[in-house]
C-alpha cells in the first residue's frame, strides 16, 4: 500500500510536467500574444510597443528558454507574474481564488452524491414503479440539459417573473459569514450537481440492480436477514465501487463546469481567473491555474483509488 | 487676440445649471420688481400730483402695507430657500450600484482603461467633461482655458483644490500629470491614445494656477482630448514616492528620468469626490471624501457641494445574462444598451426605465489593400451589397447608412442619408463588370470574411454580406470567426504584403458613443497611419503604388482638418475628407447601423441624463441622485 502511494506520488510531478508542457506549447503556437493584447487598440497599435513589451517580459526568447524559466520558478512555488496589468504574482491570485473554487467543487460533489445516490437507490429498490419512471425521467433530463443553459435559466427566469434572482447582490466569503456564503454558493453548486447527480443516479440504479440478483444477496435473504439490512449492507456497499469511481471522475468534470458557473454566478474563483487569462493570452496565468486544476484532479483520483480499499477490503495495492 | 476671436470661447457654450438658472431668475425677478416698483412710484407721483390733499393716515396705511408685503416676501423667500435646501438634502445619500465585466487592469488613469473608469471618475479630478451631442464643456478641475495663439493653450486651474492627503492641486501637479502621459506611452504604450498629445512640445506650469501647453502644430481637438479621463490630475509626490518604476525615459535632449505608475492608486494620489475603500475580485467600492472642493459656479452635471450620491458599489459580473438578471431583480442601477429583441423582457417591470436614443454604433468591412489595390475591385465589393436588404433584415427597429465620421458629432457631420445613398448603391451588374475589369497583383479566387466570434449578431451580419457578395460577383466566399485576440493578431499581421483574409468585419452597429473627436469616431479606421497601416495594408509605404499615392492624399486631408480651428471651416474639410474616402472606396467601408438604441436604468436613478450615454463622461455626473436615498 505504502509502495503504491509512493509510486503514485512520484508519478504526479511527471504528469504535471507533461501537462504544463502541452499547455505551454498550445499557448505558444496560437496566434496573437499577451504583448499585443496589452499594448493597445488595433488602430493605435504601435509595433515597437509590442517589441518593448516582449523584451520586458522575455517573450522574445525561444520557447524552451521561456518554458524552462517558468518551470524552474514553478517548482520553487513561484508561478510568475501576470502579463496583463497589474502584473501581480500568479501564485497570490491562485491562493486568493482557490478556496472559493474548492468550496463550489466540493459542495457540488457532495450534493451530487447525496441526490444521485438517493435517487439511484430509490429507483433501484422501487424498480419499474411510477416513482422509478419519474426519477429516471428526471435523471435523463438532468444529463441532457447543458448546465450553462440551466444556470442562465436559474438566474434569469425568477428575475423576469418575480424581480428576484439568486445572483448574489454582494459576495461574502465563507470565513466572513458561512451562512450568507452558502446561500450564494448553493446555487451554482446545485446547478452543476444536477447533471452529475443524474449520472450518479443512473449508475447507482444499474449497479444495485446487478447486485440485487447476485448469489450472495440471495443467500443473505435466504438466511432471513431483514430487507433493509440486505439492501444497505450487501447490495448498496457492493455497488459502491463503480459509483466512487464515477464521483471521482465527476470531480474533474465539475472543475471544468466551475469555470462556466463562476462566470455566470459571479463567483470570484479560479475558473473566472482562468478565463480572463485565456482571453488575454496571459500564459503564466493560464499555465498556473490549469496546473492547479490538474493537480487537484490527480490528487482526487489518487484519493479515490485509496478509497477503494476501504469500500472493498479484497482490493490490495 | 480679442475675446470673441477665440475659437474655443466661441465653440464652448457654457451650460446653464439649475443653480445659475435660479440665481438668474432671482436677479431677473428682483430687477422686474424694481422696474415695476419704479413704475408704481411714477404712478404714485402722478397720483400725488393729482391729489395733493391725500391724508397722512392713508400714507401711514400704505407704508404699513408695504412693510407687511416686504415681510411676507422675505418670509416667502426664506420658505422657498428652506424648501430648496430640504429638496437638496433629500437628494443626498445612497449607493449607486454599477457593474463591470471583469477586474481592472490597474488604476493608473494614464495607462489602461480596462474596467477601471468607475474608480478613475469617482476618485480623480479631470479638467472638465465634454458632451459632444450638446457641444458642452462643463468645468471640473479647470475653470477656463484660452487659445492665446494657434499653438499655445493656457489653462486656469480651479483654486482651492487638494489631493486626498491634503497636498495642493496646483499647476506643477497638472503639468506633471499631463506630461507623464507621453513618457508612459514611450515606455509601455498604454491604451491612452497618443493622438491627444503627439502635437504637444511641453506642458509648462506658468504660475501657481496656470498651465500652458506649447504645441508644434495647431490641433482643433486638443480641448476635447483633455476631457478624457487619462488627463486626470495625479499627485506628483505620491507618484514619485509610492509609484512603481516603469522605466527610464530619455527626453529629446538626451536627459533621462525615472517614470512611475500608480496602478494600485495609493492614498493621496487623487483629488476626486470619492475615495476607494475596496478593490478585490468581486469589484470596487468608493465612498464620499468629505473634504472635496466646491464647484462654484457648478456647470452642467456638477453640484456646488459635491455629488449627491454617497458611494459607488461596482460588482464584477462577467456574464451579460447575469447582468440582465441582476438588473431585472433591481440589484443594479444601470444596465446600459438593451438589444431591441430583448425589449419585451424589460417591459412592465416597475423599477426599469428604458429610454430610446440615437444609436452611435459602428460596423465595418475593411479591405486588404494588398489584394484590393485597384479602386474598381473595392468599388465592386461595395456595389455587391444590398444595403436596403441589410437594413430590413438586420435593423428591424430602423437602420441607416453610416458615413466615415459619426453623426453623433452633429457639428461636423454634414452628409445626409440621401447623399450617402449615392455611394451605398446596390448594383450587381456593375459590380460584376468592375470586378472583371479590376487589376489584381495577387489573384483573388475566394473572398474570406473574417470576424470575431464574441457577438452572434456579427456572424449573422457577415453571413449575410458573404451571400450577397457571392451572388453578385460570382466569387466563392467563406467566413471565419475566431476569438478577439486571435482576430486582432491576424488583423494586424503586417509581416507580408497581403492578409490571410480579404475582408475584415468588426462592430455590429448597435449602440455606441463618441468622444466628440472625429479621429476617434471613426476616421482612425480609414487613417493610413491608423487602421489603414495596422490592419488594411492601406498606407503610404504600400508596395502598391496607387494605394501609396491615395494614402499620401488622405494624410494631407486629415492633417488639414485636424489643424483647422474654425468649426465651420473644419466641418467643410471633414465633409471633403468623407467624400474623398467614399469616392475612392478607400480602405474601409462603414456598414449600415441601427438608427435607435435603447438603454436601461433603474427608475430610482434621477438626473442621469441618458443622452450622456452617447459620450464617455456620464459617470462624472455629480448631479445624479437616488430617489430612495
Amino acid at each position: 500500500m505504502t509502495g503504491y502511494i509512493v509510486r503514485r506520488l512520484i508519478a504526479v510531478p511527471l504528469m504535471m510536467l507533461a501537462i504544463s508542457f502541452i499547455l505551454f506549447m498550445l499557448l505558444f503556437v496560437r496566434p496573437g500574444s499577451a504583448a499585443f493584447a496589452a499594448s493597445g487598440f488595433v488602430g493605435d497599435n504601435d509595433p515597437k510597443a509590442v517589441e518593448r513589451f516582449e523584451e520586458r517580459y522575455g517573450l522574445n526568447r525561444p520557447w524552451y528558454a521561456q518554458y524552462g524559466d517558468w518551470l524552474w520558478n514553478a517548482v520553487q512555488g513561484d508561478l510568475g507574474v501576470r502579463l496583463t496589468p497589474p502584473q501581480d504574482p500568479v501564485t497570490d491570485k491562485i491562493w486568493e481564488r482557490l478556496p472559493n473554487t474548492v468550496e463550489v467543487g466540493l459542495l457540488t460533489v457532495v450534493l451530487s452524491a447525496i441526490f444521485g445516490i438517493t435517487i439511484g437507490v430509490l429507483s433501484a429498490v422501487r424498480r419499474n414503479s411510477i416513482l422509478d419512471y419519474v426519477l429516471r425521467t428526471v435523471a435523463i433530463a438532468g444529463i441532457s440539459v447543458p448546465n450553462f443553459w440551466l444556470a442562465i435559466l436559474v438566474l434569469t427566469l425568477p428575475a423576469i417573473w418575480w424581480q428576484w434572482t439568486p445572483f448574489a447582490s454582494v459576495w461574502v466569503s465563507f470565513t466572513d459569514n458561512p451562512l450568507d456564503n452558502l446561500a450564494i454558493v448553493i446555487w451554482p453548486a446545485m446547478t452543476l450537481a444536477l447533471a452529475s447527480a443524474a449520472g450518479t443516479a443512473r449508475l447507482v440504479r444499474t449497479s444495485m440492480l446487478e447486485v440485487f440478483y447476485s448469489d450472495y444477496v440471495r443467500t443473505a435473504r435466504a438466511k432471513g436477514l431483514q430487507e433493509r439490512r440486505v439492501i444497505w449492507s450487501h447490495v448498496f456497499r457492493n455497488s459502491l465501487i463503480p459509483v466512487i469511481t464515477l464521483i471521482g471522475l465527476q470531480f474533474g468534470a465539475v472543475l471544468g463546469g466551475v469555470v462556466i458557473a463562476e462566470v455566470i454566478f459571479g463567483i470570484p474563483g479560479l475558473g473566472s481567473l482562468t478565463l480572463a487569462g485565456v482571453l488575454a493570452q496571459d500564459y503564466p496565468l493560464v499555465l498556473g491555474t490549469i496546473c492547479i486544476f490538474a493537480l487537484l484532479f490527480v490528487l482526487v483520483t489518487l484519493a479515490v483509488d485509496l478509497l477503494y480499499t476501504v469500500v472493498d477490503p479484497r482490493i490490495q495495492y | 487676440m480679442r475675446e470673441n476671436e477665440n475659437y474655443w470661447k466661441r465653440l464652448r457654450s457654457r451650460p446653464l445649471s439649475r443653480r445659475s438658472f435660479l440665481v438668474g431668475s432671482g436677479v431677473a425677478a428682483a430687477g422686474s420688481a424694481a422696474i415695476l416698483a419704479g413704475c408704481g412710484d411714477d404712478d404714485d407721483d402722478d397720483d400725488g400730483a393729482a391729489a395733493p390733499a391725500a391724508t397722512a393716515a392713508a400714507t401711514q396705511a400704505a407704508a404699513a402695507d408695504e412693510a407687511d408685503e416686504a415681510a411676507a416676501a422675505e418670509a416667502a423667500a426664506a420658505a422657498e430657500a428652506a424648501a430648496a435646501a430640504e429638496a437638496e438634502d433629500a437628494k443626498r445619500g445612497g449607493t449607486l450600484r454599477l457593474w463591470k465585466g471583469g477586474e481592472d487592469a490597474g488604476l493608473d488613469p494614464g495607462i489602461y482603461h480596462i474596467n477601471n473608469t468607475e474608480v478613475i471618475y469617482s476618485t480623480m479630478t479631470q479638467p472638465y467633461t465634454y458632451q459632444p451631442t450638446k457641444n458642452v464643456f462643463a468645468m471640473d478641475g479647470m475653470v477656463g482655458y484660452e487659445q492665446v495663439d494657434p499653438t499655445t493653450l493656457v489653462w486656469s486651474i480651479r483654486p482651492g483644490m487638494k489631493f486626498h492627503n491634503g497636498d495642493p492641486v496646483n499647476s506643477e501637479a497638472v503639468a506633471f500629470s499631463f506630461g507623464r502621459l507621453t513618457k508612459l506611452y514611450d515606455l509601455i504604450n498604454p491604451h491612452t491614445t497618443r493622438t491627444g498629445f503627439v502635437f504637444v512640445d511641453d506642458f509648462e506650469a506658468t504660475d501657481d494656477l496656470t498651465v500652458t501647453e506649447h504645441w508644434n502644430r495647431p490641433n482643433a481637438d486638443a480641448p476635447v482630448y483633455r476631457a478624457r479621463h487619462y488627463y486626470s490630475f495625479v499627485n506628483p509626490r505620491i507618484v514619485e514616492e509610492q509609484g512603481s518604476l516603469e522605466g527610464e525615459w530619455t527626453a529629446p535632449d538626451g536627459s533621462t528620468e525615472n517614470v512611475n505608475s500608480v496602478q494600485t492608486l495609493p492614498e493621496g494620489v487623487g483629488s476626486g469626490p470619492y475615495k476607494i475603500v475596496r478593490r478585490d475580485a468581486t469589484g470596487t467600492r468608493t465612498e464620499r471624501w468629505p473634504d472635496y472642493h466646491k464647484h462654484t459656479p457648478a456647470d452642467d452635471g456638477f453640484v456646488e457641494d459635491g455629488p449627491y450620491i454617497d458611494a459607488w458599489e461596482t460588482r464584477i459580473i462577467p456574464d451579460r445574462g447575469s447582468v440582465k438578471a441582476a438588473f431585472l431583480a433591481g440589484d443594479l442601477d444601470v444596465y446600459a444598451a438593451i438589444d431591441p429583441l430583448e425589449l419585451p423582457e424589460f417591459e412592465g417591470v416597475d423599477h426599469v426605465n428604458v429610454v430610446e436614443l440615437p444609436a452611435g454604433g459602428a460596423a465595418f468591412l475593411g479591405m486588404d489593400g494588398g489584394k484590393f489595390h485597384d479602386k474598381r475591385a473595392r468599388q465592386a465589393l461595395q456595389k455587391s451589397l444590398d444595403y436596403d436588404r441589410i437594413i430590413q433584415t438586420i435593423w428591424t427597429a430602423g437602420g441607416k447608412l453610416a458615413a466615415p465620421i459619426s453623426d453623433l458629432i452633429a457639428a461636423y457631420q454634414k452628409l445626409s442619408q440621401e447623399e450617402l445613398a449615392t455611394w451605398y448603391r446596390w448594383d450587381p451588374q456593375e459590380a460584376r463588370a468592375l470586378w472583371a475589369a479590376a487589376d489584381f497583383v495577387v489573384p483573388v479566387e475566394t473572398i474570406k470574411l473574417f470576424g470575431g466570434v464574441e457577438d452572434p449578431l456579427l456572424s449573422n451580419q457577415v453571413q449575410l454580406y458573404a451571400g450577397m457578395i457571392e451572388e453578385a460577383l460570382g466569387v466563392e466566399t467563406v467566413t471565419e470567426f475566431v476569438d478577439s485576440n486571435t482576430w486582432a493578431a491576424r488583423a494586424t499581421d503586417i509581416s507580408t504584403d497581403v492578409k490571410d483574409w480579404e475582408l475584415l468585419a468588426y462592430g455590429t452597429g448597435t449602440a455606441g458613443g463618441t468622444t466628440g473627436v472625429p479621429n476617434d469616431s471613426h476616421l482612425i479606421n480609414f487613417d493610413p497611419r491608423g487602421y489603414g497601416l495596422n490592419a488594411f495594408n492601406h498606407w503610404a509605404g504600400s508596395p502598391r503604388p496607387e494605394v501609396a499615392a491615395d494614402s499620401e492624399v488622405l494624410i494631407g486631408m486629415l492633417n488639414a482638418q485636424e489643424a483647422e480651428t474654425d468649426p465651420e471651416a473644419r466641418a467643410e474639410l471633414l465633409t471633403e475628407v468623407q467624400r474623398w474616402i467614399l469616392d475612392n472606396h478607400y480602405c474601409n467601408w462603414r456598414m449600415p447601423i441601427s438608427a435607435v438604441s435603447y438603454f436601461g436604468f433603474n427608475s430610482r436613478l434621477q438626473d442621469f441624463a441618458p443622452d450622456n450615454w452617447l459620450n464617455f463622461y456620464s459617470l462624472r455626473r455629480e448631479s445624479m441622485w437616488l430617489e430612495d436615498a
